[in-house]
């Protein structure tokens, strides 16, 4: 039953960061700021504020003064997501650890899933979820698929590979280009667990950025794919807070150029981000590894009350 | 008329694009990471029968189409136009011209109970029942007795049908046919 599914692997996460003096923490549902991430859309709570879309900005501004690791399980909100991997109100796993490099991290997730799997007594057939899970590229993966490096390909030949995708006719930008080429082409492909790692810059959200192998820039985070689908997300935590600043700021001029409102510029974490420790961060769908780990068509399933 | 936003968006939903109702068949929501979400949809043109493939980005929206579903039964041609009449006790009737039969004319028999799609009341689509039972009334004679040698030999049905049945059949004898693919599925004992 996916009530006591749930229930599991709930209990399986919490027995781990538990075990590893992870404290577990709360931080209100509600804030005042919406997101800044252009295309992920706040539920606002009218006279209230807003229904955070993930707990980053709060969890980041409780590690300025604990300094040490934290984890929390909390529901999150997005408006207009509705699909069999979406759900404007899904469960959410979000952890950070102070000191750890992102590679500390990456280990620590795949740690994490194998604890878990092993956890959970319901019978599934796990045999997709192969350990040890892979790790490559992102320019690795755009170099197979298109034989072009993502961090500089011009914007031009983006278009070019774009235009045979059959998707809505709108001026895209650099990143949106690489999104659709990675999500319709590259990601479909990613069947196996896979660590994707050193994103392109203009995609570096709220990570660091760092040089690569080969001494070009790229974003410090990963994701991890499995059966075509996004697990997890994590960051090498930037903390710049005049960096930050200027992202966010790029983000409202996107905005405008989308015809969306501007989203008011969360100072409370930009004054917050000096006084983190350095740190990792990762955040993971629960529903999304119910969903994998049973097989089942549709996360929307495990919400269900009948 | 209703707007429905790409959040509604599921299979079964009516909705006019291009001029056209069409029936939703798929519809996939993608979010390519951090990039603007679109909904990948197939939708089914009622009018041709062609099955669309469209993206549309995600809060855009498609007009409704008032297009309904209802069992009718076949009365009569008169040549020009097919002539059914609702089964829910109203008696209503209506006129369906060659264009919303398809082809699929060949398969009616008076008082067989029949699909038809209406839009804007009007009849643009009817879809036989996947079975009917018609009589054959041409054919060469049959080989009495030969249930086994699997050979077949054209056969013309009371509705003007022509379909491959196997030799032993006789004029006069009621066939079943699978109206989808136009198959013999077996003889009818009257």
């Amino acid at each position: 039953m996916d009530l006591l599914f749930r229930s599991e692997i709930l209990k399986a996460i919490r027995k781990y960061f538990y075990s590893t003096s992870v404290i577990e923490v709360v931080t209100p549902v509600l804030q005042k700021f919406a997101s800044s991430e252009v295309f992920i859309e706040s539920i606002e709570v009218e006279n209230y504020g807003y229904l955070h879309t993930s707990p980053e900005h709060a969890m980041k501004h409780l590690l300025s003064k604990y300094k040490d690791s934290i984890f929390q399980i909390c529901p999150v909100f997005r408006a207009n997501e509705i699909g069999s991997f979406h759900k404007e109100e899904f469960q959410m796993l979000e952890w950070y650890r102070s000191s750890f490099d992102l590679t500390k991290l990456l280990e620590e997730t795949e740690k994490l899933l194998r604890f878990v799997l092993k956890e959970i007594t319901a019978n599934f057939d796990c045999a997709h979820l192969r350990f040890p899970f892979q790790k490559i590229s992102y320019k690795s993966l755009f170099l197979n698929t298109f034989s072009e490096n993502p961090h500089t390909v011009s914007l031009k030949k983006l278009f070019q590979l774009s235009r045979g995708l059959n998707i809505p006719n709108i001026n895209h930008s650099r990143s949106e280009c690489l999104d659709f080429l990675f999500a319709l082409k590259i990601q479909p492909k990613i069947v196996a667990p896979t660590f994707v790692f050193d994103y392109p810059v203009c995609q570096a959200a709220q990570s660091e950025i760092s040089f690569d192998d080969e001494g070009e820039k790229v974003a410090n985070r990963f994701e991890l794919f499995i059966e075509g689908v996004e697990l997890a997300n994590a960051y090498q935590e930037l903390r710049d807070p005049g960096e930050l600043l200027t992202r966010f700021n790029d983000n409202n001029a996107i905005r405008r150029l989308h015809g969306k409102k501007e989203v008011p510029v969360d100072y409370q974490l930009l004054e917050s981000l000096p006084l983190m420790p350095k740190c990792a961060g990762a955040s993971l769908g629960i529903d999304r590894l119910m969903k994998i780990i049973s097989g089942s068509p549709d996360i929307n399933k495990f919400y269900d009350t009948d | 008329m209703a707007n429905y936003s790409t959040n509604e968006f599921k299979s079964g939903l009516k909705v006019m694009l291009e001029g056209d109702p069409c029936n939703i068949i798929e519809n996939e929501f993608v979010k390519p990471g951090k990039g603007q979400a679109f909904n990948r949809v197939k939708l089914k043109n009622l009018r041709s029968g062609r099955v669309w493939e469209r993206t549309f980005k995600s809060g855009e929206t498609l007009e409704s189409a008032d297009v309904m579903e209802f069992e009718m039964e076949f009365l009569y041609s008169d040549g020009t136009y097919w002539h059914f009449m609702k089964t829910d006790g109203s008696f209503e009737q209506v006129a369906s011209d060659k264009a919303a039969l398809d082809g699929s004319e060949i398969w009616l028999n008076e008082t067989d109970r029949v699909t038809v799609t209406l839009w804007n009341d009007n009849p643009i689509l009817v879809t036989p029942p996947n079975f009917v039972e018609l009589a054959v009334i041409e054919t060469d004679p049959g080989l009495k007795g030969d249930t086994a040698s699997g050979g077949s030999k054209p056969a013309t049905l009371k509705t003007g049908a022509v379909i491959k049945v196997p030799l032993f059949v006789n004029i006069g004898e009621v066939v079943r046919v699978d109206t989808r693919t136009g198959e013999y599925q077996g003889r009818v004992k009257q």
